[in-house]
């Protein structure tokens, strides 16, 4: 468990680093900031702790039993996480996981962005539109599936339009090739609601003025856009990639399951669905429970080699 | 800032356009929940029903009672309020005070959304039940509210976003932080209040899963529980169209809220000068 | 206090705190012992899963109408085995089992072991099921409810004698011009060529015959076709799966046969419509009974029927299955619960009932014989499930949840013959290793 990073420094060690010439009147001011920070993130961190780090660190530790749902759990130790190292299927479906990130997230931000400025407007009748946007976000995963599973069929409504153009298309769900940019596109599509609302929330902090002033230059519209507002809602597109990210990685298994259920030949098995399929098909929660765990500490290992990297380039600048 | 008319007809007519492809489920949805079992399973499917059956949501309408929609908006809305009041200090803090650890608790707030939730649901069910919380609205309400990392998330990074010279000028005037927070940035954070608020109740006006976990005694039951039934699977005889009805009727007040609480996140702050 | 006593004291409670979390995980925390309870002002919870919610809403309420002090409350939340037993699970950390459940095969096994399901054969001995004893019901239906380790006993009992049939749309077959409908006599040679004939004639718009073995998974289909060959699927009495030997292998090579021809191209999504015959653009179709009722709302224009289905060497190919009601070990009104078994199996009470609303067969020689069953068309061929339910090669049971293990083997290797041409033979000698390391692994 990596307590480490949880764990607040000591005190002490705090008032030894910091320069001797402060005034007591700001290092009272500093306290109370810290005594502050602690009471305002007191009863959120204990809530987090006791129902969501808490039941974490219970699904986890599972990892080390073998358990059915309904039998005791037996103690087995490591045997889980060794079983994880000879299992293709497991490293088939990290590539799949690495894919849906690679293909997924980029598009859904930029997608999402550009539908955002374009609805960012005071057009008439465009609040009621505007809510035709959030649609794949209302409807449930089970509704939308069942429409992407008819638009992708054989005779389906993708195929028909690309016959007008004289391409014969393929049977997208059941093909090697095409199961996995098929569902994708149908994850982006359902990602979109959320960072088009995310983004309109944040272009309201980007001021007109700004507009102003560029529109006496002659700017192009397209050029305004991506020189003035996409800076400008810089922190809301970090905030859209980490949730995006998530999203991917372990959110979105739900359509995949229902759509493909990871095939064909696993093509479109994530590790979340893997690890889904493993909890309550086969039901064996220990080794779900590792498999989670190791995709955990990938994604740990791989922030913290991000942060290095960016950390080495800034000190070698 | 004038644009030719010609820009904004385009304009219009690529929002509808896309906004068409966003919406299929959608109209799907309210299409098909006027169809007939026949129609329904046709493929390929008619786009609108031949004759409307109204009935369908008759159908739907018996499986839910009047307890059953206030246990729902009493289990959206206390979820609502609640992460409200665990999320905004400390995103507040995480972005506004100045103290050492903030960078961790911003790591330990994301770590844990890379587990997949179906995992950790039965240790917080024990979790729960430990607490004798079982079908009681705080056994429903308390743990979901507490999945805040992406309320703390959101709120964080529209703080952060605050001129910090305008804090700063109130820390000065003797202003305490939680004033701070309620006079400053609380007015100034409407348009994130409403992109959560939206968010946040539409997610827990569609949970199921935990909810019948939970509390399985029908009192507790909330709609999308009340309405599972209705989504028959292999062999149902219940018509999908009346799954179809009985969804648009549960979507109701989510798009009344979405279509409300535009209004403040797209007013905001633009034009109050502070830039 | 020192920040190092805190982080231990945080720690220490953290420790703490996990303890009855994973010791409850195992259930003990929760159980009790079962209790006999009162009968009359009974009130009993019934759970199930929500495709069967309507039918047995109707059950419940014709049980309270014949004895009003009396009253079964259905509850259904969810229609997939996983989130079911899921649900199951949680119930019984807390203690909340429901006193009646829905129990299938796959999940029998796990459900007995695991003390869960309460042992029905000493209630059955006392005559507890009003005129019914074990012997009364179709042997093989309920032998998929006997433990794999403990075969004298009984933790559910079937509900429908169900089987599969060869659905067909006379409709489509006329449309086409396809004068040949299924007959009793066909062989699976027969049937492929018909279908192969329908998907032609069809272009590409109308499937002939919805691809057999579905997605690959279809043990209700390719169970009875592997015995036909000669070979099994489980050997109970071995424990190993003989899914890769040279019989099944026979087997799979004309299921999968189907595909590209009579069948049109293979399918991951179990939703695509090419193959839900209640689509009405699939012209034959094997199905079970238990989607009769569905097929009869669906297709209103059409005209369809069933038909025995096709056989191997003169062997039945007709699979089959029922999923049954248990009582939990549990419940604390356990006569209560026995007393409704009673009214439901009751050809003339609650059979009565299923027979008329949810088309069941009852899972007795006497209700398959005299039943109302049949009187439900269409399909005006109905009376075949009678006489395939008695030779119908039931799912097998296996041991935990191997059988979820076994779906995916076969589903892995029906993809890779079709998809990456991989040799069946050797794709189904893999999917057989795989089974049997699952079942040894099991033994464990």
């Amino acid at each position: 468990m990596p307590t480490s990073t949880l764990d607040p420094p000591s005190p002490r060690q705090d008032e030894e680093k910091r320069p001797p010439d402060r005034s007591h009147g700001y290092r009272r001011g500093r306290r109370v900031d810290a005594l502050t920070a602690a009471a305002f993130l007191t009863p959120g961190m204990l809530a987090f702790a006791l129902f969501v780090i808490l039941p974490a660190v219970g699904g986890l530790v599972l990892t080390f039993f073998q358990w059915d749902l309904f039998s005791t759990p037996q103690w087995v130790g490591l045997e889980n996480i060794i079983r994880l190292f000879s299992d293709a299927e497991m490293w088939q479906a990290l590539g799949v996981t690495a894919l849906f990130v690679l293909m997924g997230v980029l598009p859904t931000i930029l997608i999402g962005f550009v539908l955002a400025v374009l609805v960012n407007t005071k057009l008439p009748g465009i609040a009621a539109i505007r809510v035709f946007y959030f649609a794949p976000m209302i409807a449930s995963a089970a509704v939308s599936s069942l429409i992407w599973v008819n638009l992708y069929s054989t005779n389906g409504l993708v195929n028909q339009a690309l016959s007008w153009i004289g391409v014969n298309g393929p049977n997208w769900l059941s093909d090697l090739t095409w199961a996995r940019p098929a569902l994708v596109i149908m994850m982006i599509w359902g990602g979109l609601p959320l960072v088009i609302i995310l983004y309109l929330a944040g272009l309201q902090r980007v001021s007109d003025d700004i507009y102003a002033a560029a529109s006496l230059d002659g700017a192009s519209k397209w050029r305004q856009v991506w020189s003035m507002t996409w800076p400008n809602v810089w922190g809301t597109t970090i905030l859209i990639a980490v949730l995006q990210a998530v999203s991917f990685v372990s959110g979105s298994f739900e359509v995949a399951l229902i759509m493909t259920d990871g095939g064909p030949l696993g093509s479109t098995q994530s590790i979340a669905l893997y690890s889904y399929k493993v909890a309550f098909g086969q039901r064996d929660i220990g080794y779900a429970s590792a498999l989670s765990l190791f995709q955990l500490v990938l994604m740990i290992a791989l922030v913290v080699l991000v942060r290095g990297i960016v950390r080495f380039r800034k000190e070698r600048s | 800032m004038r644009t030719p008319l010609s820009h904004n007809v385009l304009r219009y007519l690529a929002i509808v356009l896309a906004g068409l492809v966003m919406a299929t489920p959608l109209l799907f949805m309210v299409s098909g929940s006027l169809k007939s079992a026949a129609e329904i399973s046709t493929f390929p499917p008619p786009l609108l029903p031949e004759t409307p059956i109204w009935q369908n949501f008759v159908d739907a309408w018996n499986y839910l009672t009047p307890r059953v929609i206030l246990n729902t908006f009493i289990f959206s809305l206390g979820i609502v309020g609640l992460q409200l009041l665990l999320s905004l200090p400390a995103a507040f803090a995480l972005a506004k005070i100045p103290f050492k650890w903030a960078a961790a608790v911003v790591a330990a707030l994301v770590v844990p959304l890379f587990i997949p939730g179906n995992l950790t649901l039965i240790p917080l069910f024990v979790v729960t039940y430990q607490l004798g919380w079982l079908n009681t609205y705080a056994g429903l309400i308390i743990p979901m509210a507490a999945q805040c990392a992406f309320a703390i998330l959101l709120f964080r990074e529209f703080f952060a976003g605050l001129p910090a010279g305008l804090i700063e000028a109130a820390r000065i005037d003797g202003a305490s932080w939680g004033r701070v927070l309620t006079s400053i940035g609380l007015p100034l954070a409407k348009p994130a209040l409403a992109t959560f608020c939206s968010i946040s109740f539409l997610t827990a006006w569609n949970m199921y899963i935990w909810p019948q976990v939970i509390a399985p005694n029908p009192a507790n039951r909330v709609i999308n529980v009340a309405l599972a039934p209705l989504a028959g699977g292999e062999n149902s005889t219940i018509s999908p169209s009346v799954g179809l009805a009985g969804a648009v009727i549960a979507m109701l007040p989510v798009l009344i809220v979405f279509i409300v609480f535009q209004k403040w996140y797209l007013k905001g702050i633009v034009g109050t000068g502070l830039e | 206090m020192t920040s190092r006593t805190a982080r231990r004291r945080v720690l220490v409670a953290v420790a703490a705190a996990m303890v009855p979390v994973l010791a409850a995980c195992g259930g003990n925390a929760a159980t009790s012992s079962g209790d006999a309870g009162k009968v009359d002002g009974s009130s009993i919870v019934f759970t199930t899963i929500t495709a069967l919610e309507p039918q047995f809403k109707k059950y419940a309420e014709a049980y309270t109408k014949q004895f009003p002090d009396r009253s079964v409350e259905v509850r259904s939340t969810t229609d997939k085995a996983d989130e079911y037993a899921q649900q199951l699970a949680t119930a019984r950390l807390s203690g909340e089992l429901p006193d009646v459940f829905f129990n299938v095969d796959f999940l029998a096994d796990t459900l007995a072991t695991n003390n869960v399901t309460l042992d029905l054969a000493p209630g059955l001995k006392e005559g507890k099921l009003a005129g019914l004893t074990a012997d009364s019901f179709l042997p093989q239906f309920v032998g998929q409810y006997r433990p794999l380790a403990k075969p004298e006993q009984i933790t559910g009992l079937p509900v429908s004698a169900d089987s599969v049939g060869l659905f067909y749309n006379k409709s489509l077959f006329d449309q086409l011009g396809v004068k040949e409908y299924p007959k009793a006599d066909w062989t699976w040679e027969d049937m492929l060529r018909v279908g192969k004939e329908l998907q032609a004639k069809g272009g590409g718009k109308i499937t002939g015959l919805a691809a057999p073995l579905g997605d690959g998974s279809a043990q209700i289909v390719y169970g009875p076709v592997i015995k036909a060959f000669g070979g099994s699927v489980y050997d109970a009495k071995t424990g190993k799966s003989g899914i890769g030997q040279p019989e099944a292998i026979k087997a799979w090579k004309l299921m999968l046969s189907a595909y590209g021809t009579a069948s049109g191209a293979y399918t991951t999504t179990t939703d695509d419509p090419k193959l839900s015959f209640g689509s009405g653009k699939v012209a034959m179709a094997i199905a079970s009974r238990g989607s009769v009722p569905q097929v009869k709302t669906t297709l209103v224009n059409a005209k369809w029927d069933v038909q025995v289905l096709p056989t191997i060497d003169g062997k039945s190919t007709a699979g089959g299955g029922s999923y049954g009601l248990s009582i939990s070990q549990t419940s604390k009104n356990q006569d209560a619960a026995w007393a409704f078994l009673s009214w439901f199996y009751d050809t003339k009470t609650g059979m009565k009932v299923a027979q008329d609303v949810g088309g069941v067969i009852p899972p007795t020689d006497d209700g398959i014989d005299n039943g109302t069953w049949k009187d439900g068309t269409p399909p005006d061929n109905i009376a075949v499930f009678g006489e395939s339910a008695r030779t119908a090669v039931l799912l097998t049971a296996m041991p935990g949840s191997t059988s979820t293990v076994m779906s995916d083997a076969t589903k892995k290797a029906t993809q890779e013959v079709l998809l990456k041409n991989r040799s069946v033979e050797e794709a189904f000698a893999e999917a057989e290793k795989t089974v049997n390391a699952a079942i040894e692994k099991q033994a464990k």
